[in-house]
């Protein structure tokens, strides 16, 4: 968990520091998106009893809430679309996120169960 | 301070922000079971089972880290180690995206509306309105 949360929150960093504002506002906007769209996929995956850790209750949150929670953020596109004040901009992007995160279920079930997951 | 050490501690705070985000909701999911042995009913039936399920643990990390992140791009320099260790690190290991967009897209796919529309509206009201707090109280 913690080694995910520290690997997301560097990747993230690491993408976004040294980019100017308005840069680093579009990059934390497309790591959110994908990161939903992952986390979907992985959401999806795991529904079926497939995917990295579908056996390994450490991994899961290793990779789901560790890696990508940390990798995507909330609080840096709020306070950039508070500050000036753009709640279309902010509803836009996260509508954009769920669809993505649908996306990724849908691609994530696509996969066959295995046996043992089914109910 | 290096880049290499910054980058490290931004990382740092990042799963400190992450962990703490997991064991709150841990924290809350064992609460409502111990809840539920003692009171002898299921744990979500009903009015208030309901708002018991409601994922309010996400709602707080999410509004906590927006005021916290604003407060700091408001009080600290733009830049700075400590600004880039609680703002990008903490706070945005902190809080989360995918997850509360997951989280909708799954109640979307239940057909929950009502869940899914009242954690879109939650957050984005709330996240907003305590970012705008904390960049005022942080004298922006």
């Amino acid at each position: 968990m913690a080694a995910g949360g520290f690997a997301g929150a560097l990747t993230r960093y690491l993408l976004t520091g040294s980019l100017p504002s308005a840069g680093a506002e579009l990059a934390t906007a497309a790591i959110n998106v994908g990161g939903a769209l992952t986390l979907g996929v992985l959401t999806g995956l795991w529904a079926h009893g497939r995917g990295p850790g579908s056996r390994t209750a450490w991994l899961r949150a290793g990779l789901g809430p560790g890696a990508l929670g940390g990798f995507t953020t909330f609080s840096a596109i709020a306070v950039a679309l508070a500050d000036p004040f753009r709640p279309g901009v902010a509803l836009a992007q996260t509508l954009l996120g769920v669809a993505a995160a649908l996306l990724g279920l849908w691609l994530g079930r696509l996969a066959p169960a295995r046996d043992e997951a089914r109910p | 301070m290096s880049g290499l050490w910054l980058a490290l501690g931004v990382g740092a705070a990042g799963a400190v922000g992450a962990l703490a985000r997991v064991a709150l909701d841990d924290a809350w999911l064992a609460y409502r079971a111990r809840r539920a042995r003692h009171t002898g009913e299921p744990g979500a039936v009903g009015r208030l089972g309901a708002l018991a399920a409601w994922p309010w643990p996400l709602l707080l990390v999410n509004v906590l880290g927006a005021f916290v992140l604003g407060y700091v791009h408001g009080a600290l320099p733009a830049g700075s180690a400590l600004s880039l260790a609680i703002g990008a690190g903490w706070c945005g290991g902190l809080t989360t995206f995918s997850t509360w967009a997951v989280l909708m897209a799954g109640a979307l796919r239940e057909r929950r509306w009502e869940r899914a529309l009242t954690v879109l509206l939650a957050h984005l009201v709330l996240g907003l309105g305590a970012a705008a707090l904390g960049l005022a109280l942080g004298g922006r």
